[in-house]
């Protein structure tokens, strides 16, 4: 792999670990819409990814929509699933996935922000709100794959490398499956069937690409 | 076509070219993790604390605390016990706390309603926007109709602390003007207003260390073992070591019965005084009774102890006797009616006024009937007959009420509205406050000038689950034109929350500072400390009643000048200059728990047995009124002067059971403080919500064990899975209370609540809560 190559792939990685933060983060906005609908990247890579062409379809089937109309349905649609009031239909917290009582607060809260610890990195509702909300390990996912593109110095690199792996097996790997079927199961809303669905794909990717790298190695 | 490497690549090398246009979205800045310098790994800490939920008992639970998470909750060893006084070690209810904190359904964010009331549609709004409309509405509805028509609903979802959340409603509420208040505990109302007749007070306990040389106790329909009654399970358990005999007297056998009991006598629901009659009976037939004491004491025994101004053949002895109505009140007389043997109630009639000391300590459950009252007397009366009280080992009766040391209260601020209304009474003065009337129990005023229009609703699951009859309740909150402004604060969206129009998240007892103790308390209380940061946009109502009032120009007068924290501290030292021996907020903040001292056992009328002359009874007549002259001259069949028995309506003996053959009781169980935990996943797994039946009465129904059944009556039907049973009365049917309201279309309840079922019709005397007293057939589906 040439160093263009190489550079192309994490800007790759970057693309979608950004565009499955928006989708998760909070309920897209008009603003958020009008952008997604223009993005060239989106379009192709619905071309080859299942849940980038269910979200593309959605954006293709509501572009005459207002997206001021459409922010507000998706507002509905992101609080019904993620926040409540009521039974949260589809935990978006690491922690729930894993704890005996499927609570929030869990061992994997405390692992997730110990990563973050590491890199200096603390969650701004740090003790307020878990930070193994999926959009926030996205984020540190982000972080990683940015630092590792400004580094420069080889081990530091290498280091950067080690910890991206393991905090995908370790965190965004265990919980995507069970993720998604919540997802399938509770919404017919398309943004967010698919919004799982690439990130799925897209986590079983980023594995591979682990264990080939380790391969070469 | 699913993402793969190879896939990927050639689209990252194609995007890479074409550069990203969604990388300037906005919302994808990383906004969430920020630098810090604050790195270094925070080591567990174990904070001492309590809860402030409607718990009988009150442990000191120790917070696991690990950089600002609760990792785990752990109790006092046996290694801590305290001598003298309880061991307060957390049951199953205390160790599921961290299952309530970090429950993802607590509410997160302030939301307005969007759909119809009671829909359960939201929207989530911004705290600024929830202030401004409480504050525009406040005001609106105190204008328009004036203070009579705000009202803050029965909430016990943390009237465990000294600052309770329903309280602070009250206090805001005075603060802007007034309100109706209820009174009257739907809890123990019945026997709290009736006992005063006999004793002339309420608070006619002893405390529990004061039967350390009772013989025997007769529990009757007092589960402690699952409401954690005080510090009662401890005692008991020395006593049991001690040798003490337990009888527990209840329809069901409970988890009392199994833990204390020698001997288990069930007895249908509402029949207490047939009972009750038929041993005093034995008792005075036999010479048994203590007559000296009631000599000394007491009026209404027999006719030569009688007020004046009553005719012959009133006093207890005629009627026991049939003077009056020819009718001998024998155990074969009472078999018939409460169906325990008559050989039974011999033998606990002479057991119970033979053995010196004895206490009958009479629970919540079997006063919450039509006939609480008369049971709560009845209760009294054999205490009476046997000289067993004031003294020592003894049980006056009553509802267990201690004047004991406690810690002092907020300051009040005083309400200008002079009325208040029995609690049950708030959905007719919602509907028909014509109806709610001096003789329905409207006390301070004649009528009604407004129906209520405002309903703040904190901290409370009362309004739509654990209210009598549910399903005109919420088709009456359903209505938008008759209440117009319910706010709702909890944790969870309770069945009650469902009907908010603005609803508010609450934080919990680890988010802010209170001070709990038990209930009967005085043996010691506990600094409930903030130990955590508010979940999400979680706050305390203080604060936001705090900002309410602000807007509506009273802030000063609402908060004093002081922060919640500042009143707990405030309260700790004011309660160190009462009773010295309080700790330190220092101290407590380290340890939790301060212990008040006393002399010794607290006997409640100790003083009216030694020196009568010098210490009357607060009664009319200065005697314990065994015949009440205030009952007699209501000339209410329902209320006699005497505590004899009654057919209660929905009893045994009503019409209805040729329509509906079965009663059902409700009893509070291990698993729930009312209804709250009603979703801690724990709890859930340690109690299963099921009918108990008796195989006489599920046989000819063909029901078996894990059958899913359906209880219905005229006000409503719920669904639940049944028990086949012999440690429930024939006759009676009975579930665990505090099941959340789950309606499917047509209204029937799949979650068992039993509420769909229970009436508001009010008890005779003190319009009390009757909740236990319920006709109902049950089918197999």
């Amino acid at each position: 792999m040439s160093e263009q190559e190489g550079r192309s792939e994490q800007e790759g990685r970057l693309y979608i670990y950004r565009l499955l933060k928006t989708i998760f983060e909070k309920p897209l906005n008009k603003e958020d819409l009008i952008l997604l609908r223009q993005d060239p990247g989106l379009e192709h890579l619905a071309q080859i990814s299942q849940g980038a062409k269910i979200i593309w379809n959605y954006l293709e089937e509501n572009k005459d929509k207002d997206p001021e109309e459409l922010g507000q349905e998706l507002k509905q649609e992101y609080q019904r699933l993620f926040i409540g009031p009521g039974p949260v239909l589809v935990p978006i917290w690491e922690s729930v996935y894993f704890d005996p009582e499927h609570l929030m607060f869990g061992e994997r809260t405390l692992e997730a922000r110990e990563c973050y610890k590491k890199h200096n990195l603390q969650y701004i509702h740090k003790n307020r709100r878990p930070e193994d909300h999926l959009a926030v390990e996205l984020e540190f996912m982000l972080f990683l794959v940015q630092s590792y593109l400004a580094c420069e110095d080889q081990s530091r690199q290498k280091e950067l490398l080690t910890d991206q792996k393991h905090f995908l097996f370790r965190h965004l790997a265990t919980w995507k499956d069970e993720f998604l079927r919540l997802l399938l199961y509770s919404t017919c809303c398309q943004l967010y069937k698919g919004g799982g669905l690439l990130l799925k794909e897209f986590i079983e990717v980023e594995l591979n690409m682990f264990e080939e790298l380790e391969e070469v190695s | 076509m699913n993402l793969t490497r190879r896939s990927f690549l050639k689209w990252s090398a194609a995007v890479g070219a074409m550069g990203t246009g969604l990388l300037s979205l906005p919302g994808c800045s990383n906004t969430s993790l920020v630098d810090s310098e604050t790195a270094n790994g925070a080591g567990e800490i174990i904070i001492p604390t309590c809860s402030t939920q409607d718990c009988g008992g009150r442990c000191l639970v120790k917070a696991h605390v690990k950089d600002g998470v609760i990792t785990r909750i752990s109790t006092r060893g046996p290694y801590e016990a305290d001598e003298p006084g309880a061991n307060m070690k957390a049951c199953l209810r205390g160790r599921g706390y961290r299952k309530h904190q970090y429950h993802p359904d607590r509410l997160k964010y302030p939301m307005k309603r969007v759909g119809k009331r009671g829909e359960g549609k939201f929207e989530q709004i911004t705290w600024e926007e929830a202030i401004e409309t409480i504050a525009s509405e406040t005001k609106r509805i105190f204008e328009r109709y004036g203070p009579g028509s705000r009202y803050c609903n029965l909430g016990t979802g943390d009237t465990g602390g000294v600052i309770s959340r329903m309280a602070l409603g009250n206090r805001f509420l005075c603060a802007t003007g007034g309100y109706l208040p209820w009174y009257n505990s739907v809890s123990m109302g019945n026997t709290g207003g009736a006992t005063p007749f006999i004793f002339g007070v309420d608070n006619t306990a002893n405390r529990l260390d004061s039967l350390r040389d009772t013989k025997l106790v007769v529990l009757w329909g007092h589960n402690t073992t699952e409401t954690i009654f005080g510090a009662s399970n401890y005692y008991f358990r020395q006593m049991k070591q001690r040798g003490c005999k337990f009888i527990c007297i209840d329809p069901r056998y409970s988890n009392t019965t199994v833990a204390f009991a020698d001997e288990w006598i069930p007895l249908l629901p509402t029949t207490d005084n047939a009972l009750m009659d038929a041993m005093a009976y034995v008792i005075v037939s036999e010479n048994l009774h203590d007559q000296a004491f009631l000599d000394k004491y007491v009026i209404g025994f027999d006719e030569d102890h009688m007020p004046e101004g009553v005719p012959a053949n009133e006093s207890l002895v005629a009627y026991l006797f049939g003077k009056k109505d020819g009718v001998e009140k024998t155990p074969e007389w009472a078999e018939a009616i409460c169906k325990v043997p008559a050989d039974t109630i011999r033998r606990i009639a002479r057991e119970y006024a033979t053995t010196k000391p004895a206490a009958l300590i009479q629970g919540w459950g079997p006063q919450r009937h039509s006939c609480g009252e008369r049971t709560a007397l009845g209760g009294a009366m054999l205490a009476i007959i046997t000289g067993n009280v004031g003294v020592l080992g003894g049980w006056a009766g009553g509802y267990i009420g201690l004047t004991r040391k406690g810690c002092v209260g907020m300051p009040a601020v005083p309400n200008p509205y002079p009325g208040a209304i029995p609690t049950l009474a708030w959905v007719d003065a919602i509907e028909c406050p014509e109806k709610v009337t001096p003789e329905t129990g409207l006390i301070g005023v004649d009528k009604l000038d407004s129906p209520i229009k405002m309903i703040l609703n904190l901290a409370g699951d009362f309004m739509a689950n654990q209210n009598p009859d549910i399903n005109r309740t919420i088709r009456v909150l359903q209505d938008e034109s008759l209440v117009e402004f319910i706010v709702v604060s909890d944790l969870f969206m309770t069945p009650s929350a469902r009907f908010a129009d603005i609803l508010l998240p609450a934080n919990t007892f680890f988010e802010r500072y209170n001070i709990g103790a038990t209930w009967n308390n005085g043996d010691y209380f506990i600094l409930s400390q903030k130990i955590v940061d508010n979940y999400y946009e979680s706050r305390s109502e203080y604060d936001w009643l705090a900002e309410v009032a602000d807007k509506l120009g009273v802030k000063d007068v609402f908060t004093g000048g002081k922060t919640e924290e500042e009143w707990i501290r405030w309260i700790v030292e004011e309660t160190r200059k009462v009773y010295p021996e309080t700790l330190s907020w220092d101290e407590l903040k380290k340890v939790g728990i301060s212990k008040f001292h006393y002399d010794g056992p607290r006997v409640a009328f100790e003083a009216q047995i030694k020196d009568p002359e010098n210490n009357p009874f607060p009664t009319p007549s200065g005697k314990i009124e065994l015949f009440s002259k205030q009952l007699y001259d209501m000339k209410n069949p329902e209320i006699p002067a005497i505590p004899v028995y009654v057919p209660a309506w929905e009893g045994p003996e009503d019409e209805l059971t040729q329509k509906y053959p079965l009663q059902l009781i409700g009893w509070k169980t291990k698993a729930r403080d009312n209804s709250t935990f009603a979703n801690n996943p724990w709890l859930q797994q340690a109690m299963v919500q099921e009918v108990w039946i008796n195989p006489v009465d599920a046989e000819p129904r063909n029901i078996k064990t894990g059958d899913k059944v359906k209880i219905y009556n005229d006000r409503g039907a719920t669904t639940m899975q049944a028990r086949v049973t012999n440690k429930i009365i024939p006759g009676v049917i009975a579930a665990p209370t505090g099941s959340w309201y789950t309606p499917d279309a047509h209204g029937v309840c799949t979650n068992g609540n039993l509420n769909v079922l229970t009436t508001l019709k009010m008890t005779a005397l003190t319009h009390g809560n009757t909740q236990h007293t319920c006709l109902v057939e049950i089918t197999k589906l």
